[in-house]
């Protein structure tokens, strides 16, 4: 490239010194010819004497600038020679910037997939670990509700038989302080089996069902008392639910559980809605927890009654073990403890809303796996 | 009228005591009583009794285990066995009802109710 450019310097200015030698020449021959008039003759000796002259001329200026092209335009051709190599470099270190850049976001690419994948299993691992955690603690809970429950019994036996026996015996006046007694030994008893409810949660029995179906044959066996109580039902069920796996007799145990507290907050009488609809899971307030896995397709159970309500300071405590609202008859209070329980082992959440004097409406949302 | 024997095997002596006085007070049954299941087949000698109500968990040797050994024996082969337990786990009632016992009772229960399962065991003889 170098040589190329000397040359074409060197063409060039000799195409110029070529130009000015025979402008020159021609103003020489009629400036001299014209001032001096000269014969003929004499104008041939003059016009070839400026040409050899103007040749002589020529020759040495071609010397002279080829001499002077190559002096001048060696350090010039050095330059052009080192910024056409730097040029080089960059256009290679361009090259590999863009290659390594490539790279670089393909690497970037694959760290973002390998995090994706890192969170995803991350989440898949805390979620079974929260199953596992929860499951020991219910399987703990349940073998504490089986002993408890053994070691109640017989003593309650030993009550029953001895009030039993005694009953025969009193005066007719006593006999209503023992019914009492039975009545509370039967009442204790009940405790005791809502207890063990709390060990049969653990051993739970997945199969798929179809959650309208559940419904309809709780809807069945409390269909009789609704009736009695003056409570209408309403279904709304939609009839896109996929089947889900679910325990089906705990299932049914969660919605009667509900289905009685919500006639039994209708003492006058009133409605009782039964819903059903695909929706997200989601959890109020835990938006950001990924181990939940929140966002995934689900079934929702909504079941609203027209009743009293619950007082704002019990919301809170609903799902605890032994909270009651329904004094010492209404219950042992482990109806929606149990309920809750049960949901949460299918990897689901009961929510509840109520306002008092207008109602309350529990959803229930179970995954779709 | 003739007493059916019945013999009670329960770990709890409270239990055993109120039970017996209970049926025997009907003027129907006579009882036997036993708060272990090792002396069994010895006092089913002595005894011959027609029905047996049996807890399941005792100290030593359990009901099931209690049930293998009258099956075993030709003494118990064919007794009418109920169980009278605490324990409410299906489980408990299947492996029960497998080793051929008629009924399968939970605590706590009435004397009414005790005296007519004995009473149905005792005609399915």
């Amino acid at each position: 490239m170098s040589k190329s450019i000397r040359n074409s310097i060197a063409v060039s200015g000799l195409i110029m010194i070529i130009s000015v030698a025979c402008v020159s020449s021609g103003i020489i021959y009629f400036i001299v010819s014209g001032s001096l008039k000269l014969s003929p003759a004499e104008q041939d000796l003059l016009k070839n004497n400026i040409t050899f002259i103007i040749l002589v001329i020529f020759a040495v200026s071609g010397l002279v600038w080829l001499g002077l092209t190559n002096a001048l335009v060696k350090p010039f051709i050095k330059d052009v020679n080192r910024l056409s190599d730097s040029f080089k470099k960059m256009v290679e270190e361009l090259q590999r910037t863009t290659v390594s850049r490539d790279e670089l976001f393909k690497e970037v690419q694959e760290r973002k997939q390998a995090q994706d994948d890192l969170r995803e299993a991350y989440s898949k691992l805390k979620e079974t670990q929260d199953q596992l955690i929860q499951s020991e603690k219910m399987s703990a809970v349940g073998r504490l509700a089986s002993g408890v429950a053994h070691e109640v019994k017989n003593p309650l036996a030993i009550i029953m038989q001895s009030v039993d026996y005694l009953s025969d015996k009193v005066p007719a006046e006593y006999r209503e302080a023992l019914q009492m007694i039975n009545d509370n030994i039967k009442r204790a008893d009940n405790i005791v089996l809502t207890l063990l409810d709390f060990a049969k949660a653990t051993e739970l029995k997945m199969l798929p069902y179809n959650i309208n179906s559940i419904l309809e044959s709780s809807l069945l066996l409390i269909r009789q008392g609704a009736k009695i109580d003056g409570v209408t039902v309403v279904k709304e069920l939609s009839p896109d639910l996929p089947d889900i796996l679910v325990d089906k007799n705990k299932i049914e145990q969660v919605f009667l559980n509900v289905f009685l507290n919500a006639i039994q907050a209708m003492p006058q009488g009133g409605k009782l809605f039964v819903r059903t609809y695909l929706t997200k899971f989601d959890i109020p307030g835990r938006e950001n927890d990924a181990s939940l896995g929140l966002a995934d397709a689900a079934v929702a159970v909504e079941i609203e009654d027209t009743g009293v309500g619950i007082p704002p300071e019990y919301l809170q405590k609903v799902f605890d073990p032994f909270f009651t609202t329904k004094g010492p008859r209404g219950g042992a209070g482990l109806g929606l403890s149990v309920s809750n329980n049960i949901i949460n082992m299918h990897g689901g959440v009961i929510d509840i809303k109520s306002e008092q004097g207008r109602g309350t409406k529990i959803i229930l949302t179970l995954k779709i796996k | 009228m003739e007493k059916r024997r019945v013999m009670i095997i329960d770990d709890e002596e409270d239990f055993l005591k109120v039970i017996k006085l209970n049926l025997e007070g009907t003027g129907k049954f006579e009882v036997d009583t036993l708060s272990s299941a090792k002396d069994i087949i010895p006092r089913m000698h002595s005894f011959r009794p027609e029905v047996i109500l049996l807890d399941l968990l005792m100290p030593g040797i359990g009901g099931i285990e209690a049930c293998e050994m009258l099956n075993s024996d030709p003494i118990g082969q064919g007794l009418p066995i109920i169980i009278l337990s605490a324990l409410d786990k299906e489980t408990d009632k299947v492996n029960a009802y497998k080793r051929g016992v008629v009924d399968y009772l939970t605590k706590p229960i009435g004397k009414d109710l005790l005296i007519s399962k004995i009473e149905k065991a005792l005609d399915s003889k």
